[in-house]
């Protein structure tokens, strides 16, 4: 029986390569789909904590909704111990923030100026990957201050020139310091370049009058453990500190993310409907083309049983080799895409989410293994109950109604 | 004394198509003995076919009681008849008998593979009859590389090869031109004299009735002659 069926399979061979070819190409297709989302939905959500400044975020309570410039960490060593000290820790970044106003003749630029390690920030934001004229940050450097391509044209300054900070310290009362322009970084990002400005740790913190303090340590973590080591931290430093994840930090972010999921699994719902309808419809031609050697084969004595159980047989026959091939194929794109990537910077140039910019845009891909699983399952599953109506259609005909179909 | 094979009485066959109904068999008795070589002749849409499905048990009368070596067969279930018919009845059709995908060997050997007999017996039963029916040549082939009197034999072999109580076969000649019907109907004939295959036809071939024994006229879906000829009569 099982021969027939696969003979039966190869006889009508146009419309059996055209449907295993369209069950292959949803599958594969539905294979790929789901790596490229997986990789980009990993992808935002890395992306989205590295602007967040780090999966884990430390500053004094109440920094963050008000991100005020006396809002700090009087004393950041009992935080830089314990993140030293806990488990899943990969990296940290120590920081000082200064809400302030940069001027020079020229021109006033509001904005946040960020004292930073760029050593440390090399895990988390890596702003130096952007430079693009002086240096970024070296250590040598005096009062330096790295700005964003758009804040260095509207403060008209080059490297070598003079700006001046005005700040409130955390006393509340108001600073004045000068800094001297030694890198220019663009990132692509207009938002992000008309308002970056980056200087050293000591520098920041001599500006304002606050030596030894810090405004927000940025923890990297890896991504499914964030919560755990925010627990742990949590757990070590009680609530003499402000610890929040960054999709806590940012909502907004989080929202979109989901909704690009959200997107990502209509699509596949609409895959996997294409790949029922091809399969029910091929089983249907099937039936409808064969009603009469149906009835003739249970005229000479195969029960309704064994004529639906030829039917599945094809089917099954034809899904395994369909989802051979489309396991190949879909595996063949994912390794290449995970392997080169699609450039979508001509497509999309830089885009920019939520304030957080999507720098590299490139698609991968990653196998999300038990996610593919299901989606093997679940096309297995769908194909062969596509088979179900037919193959009950088929042993519902008495072989007389059957025989006169084409008569 | 042969037995009786076939016992119809008081068969009734209506199709309801929609609002309409048509009367296909108006109440046939008909009794066929083991041994015959008869044939149920008429007009086009006299019955024949209809007839010949009830007595197969491949079609549900509206009525009446149907014996099939002494089986009530219009009881029974659908695979409780789909096993009857395998071991009972054989069948040839008017035309694609055969399943494409399968050599005429492997045709010829279905019914008994069904069976579950063994591969070296079902060689035993089938390769004798096909170099009888003039196949011997040609078991290898699929149906398409066969001409149409080709097939019909395969057919034949098939439907004969599981030794069953009766052979039915609806029209087999119509697709065949005279000399190939010919040939098969004196195939099927000295299968009859020689290994004793009842064989009931339904036909309008002339062809077929100059071979019967018997001819059995239908009419508007009522049996209206019965006639046996001699076997004198017939050489
Ligand atoms: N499944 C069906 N549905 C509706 N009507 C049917 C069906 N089968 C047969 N009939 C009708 O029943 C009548 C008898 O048909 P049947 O096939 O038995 O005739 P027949 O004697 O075999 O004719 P032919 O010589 O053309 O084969 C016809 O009027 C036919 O249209
Ligand atoms: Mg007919």
């Amino acid at each position: 029986m099982f021969a027939v069926a696969w003979r039966n399979l190869w006889r009508n061979s146009t419309r059996s390569i055209v449907s295993i070819s369209a069950i292959a190409f949803s599958y594969a297709l539905f294979l790929v789909t789901m790596g490229i989302s997986d990789s980009s939905y990993t992808k935002m959500e890395d992306a989205a904590a590295d602007s967040a400044g780090g999966s884990v975020l430390i500053h004094a309570p109440g920094y963050w909704d008000s991100r005020m410039n006396d809002i700090v960490m009087t004393d950041p060593n009992p935080a830089l111990a314990a993140v030293k000290s806990t488990a899943g820790v990969e990296g940290s970044a120590r920081r000082v923030l200064i809400n302030g106003l940069l001027s020079t003749s020229s021109g006033n630029v509001a904005t946040l100026i960020q004292g930073v390690d760029p050593e440390e920030e090399k895990l988390v934001q890596n702003a130096g990957q952007y430079l693009k004229e002086g240096t970024f940050l070296t250590g040598d450097e005096e009062d330096p201050l790295v700005l964003g391509s758009g804040a260095a044209h509207e403060l008209n300054v080059k490297i070598g020139d003079r700006v001046v900070l005005t700040a409130t310290n955390p006393d509340g009362d108001m600073e004045r310091a000068l800094f001297h322009v030694t890198g220019i970084i663009h990132t692509g990002s207009r938002q992000l370049d008309d308002i970056a400005a980056y200087t050293s740790i000591p520098a920041a913190q001599k500006s304002i009058s606050m030596a030894g303090q810090l405004t927000q340590i940025g923890i990297v973590a890896p991504r499914d453990a964030r919560h755990v080591v925010k627990d742990r931290l949590v757990g070590a430093l009680g609530d003499k500190y402000e610890i929040m994840t960054w999709d806590e930090a940012m909502p907004e972010m989080v929202s979109l993310i989901e909704m690009d999921a959200a997107f990502a699994n209509i699509y596949g719902l609409v895959v996997f409907l294409v790949v029922v309808f091809a399969v029910l419809n091929t089983f249907m031609m099937i039936v409808m083309e064969r009603i009469r050697e149906f009835g003739l084969l249970s005229a000479i004595g195969l029960t309704p049983k064994q004529v639906a159980a030829l039917l599945v047989y094809e089917s099954l026959l034809m899904a395994l080799v369909a989802m051979t091939i489309g396991f190949a194929v879909g595996f063949g794109i994912h390794s290449y895409i995970h392997a080169y990537g699609i450039d979508l910077t001509a497509i999309y140039g830089d885009v920019e989410m939520g304030g957080v910019v999507m720098g590299d845009w490139r698609l991968r891909s990653e196998v999300n293994v038990s996610r593919w699983i299901g989606a093997t399952v679940g096309v297995f599953v769908l194909t062969m109950s596509a088979t179900i109506y037919p193959a009950y259609k088929a042993a519902k005909l008495t072989p007389a109604q059957a025989m006169r179909f084409f008569q | 004394m042969a037995e009786t094979i076939i016992n119809v009485t008081g068969a009734r066959r209506t199709f309801v198509q929609g609002e309409v109904e048509v009367h296909a068999l108006r109440g046939a008795d008909l009794k066929v003995e083991s041994g015959e070589f008869s044939v149920l002749a008429g007009p086009s849409g006299s019955g024949k076919t209809t007839l010949l499905n009830l007595i197969g048990c491949i079609d549900e009368a509206t009525a009446g009681t149907i014996q099939v070596d002494g089986r009530d067969v219009t009881s029974m279930q659908r695979t409780e008849g789909a096993k009857f018919r395998l071991d009972h009845i054989g069948f040839v059709f008017q035309a694609y008998n055969l399943l494409p995908v399968l050599t005429a060997y492997e045709n010829a050997e279905f019914v008994l593979m069904l069976q579950g007999v063994p591969a070296a017996k079902r060689k035993e039963i089938v390769e004798p009859l096909m170099r009888r029916v003039g196949l011997g040549d040609n078991m290898h082939r699929k149906p398409h590389q066969l001409s149409g009197g080709q097939q019909q034999r395969v057919a034949v072999v098939r439907a004969i090869a599981s030794n069953p109580s009766i052979v039915l076969a609806d029209e087999p000649t119509a697709n065949l031109d005279s000399e190939s019907s010919k040939a098969l109907l004196d195939l099927m004939l000295e299968l009859n004299r020689e290994q004793g295959v009842t064989f009931l036809f339904a036909s309008h071939d002339q062809m077929v009735m100059d071979h019967a024994r018997r001819i059995v006229r239908l009419d508007s879906g009522k049996i209206v002659a019965d006639e046996h000829k001699n076997d004198e009569e017939e050489e």
